[in-house]
Parts: C-alpha cells; sequence; structure tokens
C-alpha cells in the first residue's frame, strides 16, 4: 500500500478532482461533470461563490457597496477563475484578493479609485489584526528631538491619489493627492492622520529607515534643498512629530 | 460572539470550538478577545482549511502552526473535515469526497502524516454533501474505511448525517449505527437551511430542528454520551437563545441510561 502523500499525475482521484473544481471555478468554460446531477453540483457552486463573496464584503465594504453588482460578481469569478488563494488563514484573505487586483489589468468601466481604495480597506484590516503592539510609552521631548527614530509596525504611511479615507458614495470622489498615517491606538480602534506631503515624506524616511532617523537632521537636510530657514523649518518639523508620539507611535532606536 | 464570551463565560459552557484558521497569526483586540476566553474556558479546535483529502500537497506549515495554536491555548483536541478545499488554489469551502479506494488510501496517509507531526491524534468529521464525483464505495464504507486505516477519531456531525440522510434517501438512524462507536469522540449539532425541492443545504445558521434533536437523543442511547458542540456560524442570536439549546443537550445526556461510559 502506497504511503504517499502527494497525487501522481496519473490518479484517478486527481482527475475526479480537478474535473470537479474546474467546474466550480469556471462553469462557463468548464462543463458539469460527467454523470453528475447539475443543480447538486450547483450548490457546490453557489456555495463557494457566496462565501468568499460575503468575506469579501466583509473585508472591502465600501468597494463592495460602490461597485454595481454585475461588476462585482464578474470580480468574485475572475478571482476563482484567474488567481489561486494560497493562505488557509482567513484574515489573510483580504490580502489575497488585493495582490489579486493588482494582478489585473481592470476594465473601462471600473472606478479609477477601485486599487487605491481597497489598499486602504486592506490597510485597515492588516492594522487591526496585526501581532505587533505600541510601545508602553511615549518619547520624553528631548528623545524625540535628538535620537534615532522609527515608526511602530502599527503605523503605516500612505499616499492616494484618491480621498480613499473619506470616500462613501460614488459621485463625490474627485482626484485629490492624499496622505495618511493609518495606524491602530492603544485601545485597538484603526485611525488615521491626514499628512502635508512633508510629513508624510518624514514619517516614510522613518518607517523605511532600518537604523532609525534622526529627525532633526532629516529636516536640516530637507530645509537646504528646499531652501528654507532651518531653525524654523526644524521646529516645526518636530512640533509635527509630537502629535504621532503621542499615540505611542514612535520609538527611539537604542545604537 | 467572541466579544461577548470575551467578558464572561456562561455557566453550561463545558468547552468552546474555534477554527484555528480563523485565529492563527491575529493580533490587536481579536488575538486578546480570545486569550481572555481560553484562559477561562478549554477549547477544541475544528480546521477548515487542511484540505485533508485534496490533491493539493499536504500544508504542513499549517499543521505545525496549529500544533502551537494547540499548545498556546491548551486546546486537547484537533478535527478537520473529510472533505478537500484545495485544489492547487484555497476554495474554502468543503468539497466532497470520491467515495474510491484511491481516496481512501490517500487521505488516510495524510490523516497519519498530520498525526505525526501534531504528536497527538485528530478527529475526522462527516461532512454534508449532495453530491459525490464516484461512489466506489458507499459512504459508511468510505469513512469507516478511512479512520481505520488512519487510526483517528471520529466527529460525528449529527445535523450532517440528517441532512444527508434526506439528500441522499436513506436511513440516519442505521447509518449512525455503522459507524465506529468507539472512534467517536465528540459530536456536533446544528441547524440548516432547506432548499425548497427536496435538497437540504447545510448552512449552521438556524435553530435545531425537532429531528435531528430526536436523531441526538437516539444517538446518545445507542453510543452512550459524547461531548457535544452545538455549532452556530451565522445568524447568532442572543447567547440565551443558544444556551436554550445547550440545556436541552444536557436534559437529553442525563437522561440516557448509557450516561459516564466516556467522559470528556
Amino acid at each position: 500500500m502506497s504511503k504517499e502523500t502527494s497525487l501522481p499525475p496519473n490518479s484517478e482521484l486527481l482527475a475526479l478532482q480537478t474535473r470537479f473544481t474546474q467546474h466550480l471555478r469556471n462553469p462557463d468554460t468548464y462543463p458539469v461533470p460527467e454523470g453528475l446531477d447539475e443543480r447538486r453540483v450547483g450548490i457546490y457552486s453557489d456555495l463557494i461563490f457566496q462565501n468568499i463573496s460575503a468575506l469579501m464584503s466583509e473585508f472591502f465594504p465600501v468597494l463592495k457597496q460602490l461597485l454595481t453588482n454585475d461588476d462585482w460578481h464578474q470580480l468574485i469569478r475572475e478571482f476563482f477563475i484567474n488567481w489561486r488563494a494560497e493562505t488557509p488563514y482567513f484574515p489573510r484573505l483580504a490580502e489575497e484578493f488585493l495582490a489579486f487586483l493588482m494582478s489585473r489589468p481592470g476594465t473601462n468601466h471600473e472606478p479609477d479609485y477601485l486599487l487605491p481604495l481597497a489598499h486602504y480597506e486592506w490597510l485597515e484590516l492588516y492594522l487591526y489584526i496585526h501581532e505587533a503592539e505600541l510601545p508602553e510609552r511615549s518619547l520624553d521631548e528631548e528623545t524625540l528631538n535628538s535620537a534615532a527614530l522609527k515608526l511602530s509596525e502599527l503605523a503605516v504611511p500612505a499616499a492616494y491619489q484618491f480621498p480613499v479615507h473619506q470616500i462613501r458614495s460614488d459621485w463625490d470622489v474627485q482626484e485629490t493627492s492624499t496622505f495618511l498615517l493609518v495606524f491602530r491606538d492603544n485601545i485597538d480602534s484603526i485611525r488615521f492622520f491626514e499628512l502635508a506631503p512633508l510629513a508624510y515624506e518624514l514619517l516614510s524616511a522613518i518607517s523605511a529607515s532600518e537604523e532609525g532617523v534622526i529627525a532633526a537632521e532629516w529636516l536640516k537636510e530637507k530645509a537646504k534643498k528646499l531652501g528654507q530657514d532651518e531653525t524654523s523649518f526644524i521646529r516645526f518639523g518636530l512640533e509635527l512629530l509630537k502629535q504621532f508620539n503621542k499615540e505611542n507611535l514612535i520609538y527611539a532606536v537604542t545604537r | 460572539m467572541a466579544s461577548q464570551l470575551s467578558e464572561a463565560t456562561p455557566d453550561g459552557i463545558d468547552f468552546l470550538e474555534v477554527a484555528p484558521e480563523n485565529w492563527i497569526g491575529l493580533g490587536g483586540r481579536f488575538a486578546k478577545q480570545l486569550r481572555a476566553i481560553s484562559e477561562r474556558t478549554p477549547l477544541i479546535a475544528h480546521g477548515l482549511s487542511l484540505s485533508i483529502g485534496g490533491p493539493a500537497p499536504l500544508d504542513e506549515d499549517l499543521v505545525y502552526a496549529i500544533k502551537e495554536f494547540l499548545a498556546q491555548h491548551s486546546a486537547s483536541l484537533y478535527s478537520e473535515h473529510l472533505s478537500y478545499s484545495n485544489d492547487g488554489g484555497q476554495l474554502y469551502d468543503l468539497l466532497p469526497m470520491p467515495f474510491t479506494e484511491e481516496a481512501v488510501n490517500y487521505t488516510a496517509n495524510r490523516v497519519k502524516r498530520v498525526q505525526d507531526i501534531l504528536g497527538q491524534r485528530m478527529a475526522l468529521e462527516n461532512v454534508s454533501y449532495y453530491t459525490t464525483p464516484k461512489r466506489q464505495l458507499s459512504e459508511i464504507e468510505f469513512i469507516n474505511a478511512v479512520v481505520t486505516e488512519a487510526d483517528c477519531d471520529l466527529l460525528l456531525d449529527v445535523n450532517n448525517v440528517y441532512v444527508n440522510s434526506i439528500n441522499h434517501n436513506y436511513d440516519a438512524m442505521a447509518f449512525i449505527a455503522a459507524m465506529p462507536a468507539e472512534r467517536i469522540s465528540y459530536l456536533h449539532i446544528a441547524g440548516h437551511y432547506y432548499e425548497d425541492d427536496g435538497l437540504i443545504v447545510d448552512t449552521h445558521g438556524a435553530d435545531i430542528i425537532d429531528p435531528v434533536w430526536h436523531l441526538l437523543e437516539q444517538t446518545y442511547a445507542l453510543i452512550g454520551n459524547r461531548p457535544t458542540l452545538l455549532e452556530r456560524d451565522f445568524n447568532i442570536p442572543h447567547i440565551d437563545t443558544l444556551m436554550l439549546e445547550l440545556n436541552q443537550i444536557r436534559e437529553y445526556q442525563g437522561a440516557n441510561v448509557k450516561r459516564d461510559i466516556f467522559t470528556a
């Protein structure tokens, strides 16, 4: 008796299962497997479709609301046909769906904000379920001003071409450069700060840095480049960091 | 539900069942709620995504993650569905196994591998199914062969037996009598949803109906009491309503003369 835990290519079981799931994924192209009752097989087609549709509506509620039913159904169907989701974990399915959305060319009649909005909704969930915790306390002012700083994994600077955090209904979505710091606060709620472009740049630099960024130094460089007065520019920048520090989003790297 | 239960576990709940695939790798509020629950109430794990009989390679990373999850929450028991969900990509649903010798052998090998990794036995659940791609064996023969060859336990889902008995036109009690009683480690009971023209679809989203209650009572009488889980996946009513159903289970167990043969 075989001890195999994988199926050989000539396996009957493999053929039976493949024929079955091919039809479930793409019923228009692959017919109901021969000898099986269409209505009974149809229960499975409906179940997998409804299940994913319901989960995605939970993960991407605004997107679901803004797309027409036809567009939404088309997306879910494409997900089954063109995507092979790997994660066994249900909350990670949002990530799979976003990756799927990013892999596809899109269609003319889909809104331009589809991808940015999906990314934002994914980001909210990503932070909500992230395993990291915020630092216990905020930094004192001396440390904030002079230490190499890093951003908590629970705070993500994000730039969008649409005001994704405000999108509620289809007709008021105007293209606007939008910079956000999306974060999970110390009672595990998801919130955001709207950022000026420069604040976004600073936070992105801190977020991307491996060894941490000394804010005053970064601001000084920036002031030089922009031809701004260094002292007031640095003072302004450090003042700005205080509000993120108040939420415990920043920690200092000990070198 | 988790937020309700993380505050307090009502008296009369002996254990709770969670799908590890909903909780592994989670932080934040959900993780804190689960920790609060598992510190107070024994948990068991009921998997959804292992695809034990499926054509894709066995997801051993998942098995190791489940092992860690069981340890982390002191969960004593792990069960999965005698089914598959992965054809090279996850379909996130419980698809019907072909009832063939090859499927028995293949599935049993994979169960053995899982049990080796976990260092403990697992239980397989009889699923509700609406069709099967091939019926070389009967469902009874198929289930018996898999659990015997794998030397694993059986999670007998009484509601699924009922649903299948209607959908495939057989005697539910005769089916239960043909299951290997000594391997049945626990039971599931649930409500389901009716389709209009003769087929019943299992959803775990409704109250338990009388024939299923009756079947549960008869099952206790036949095999003795077993730990019994009330499944409710959505349309979840207030906890008090669920407690009424739990009390009904307890009543049947209390009335059963074969009680205490097996203990949780």
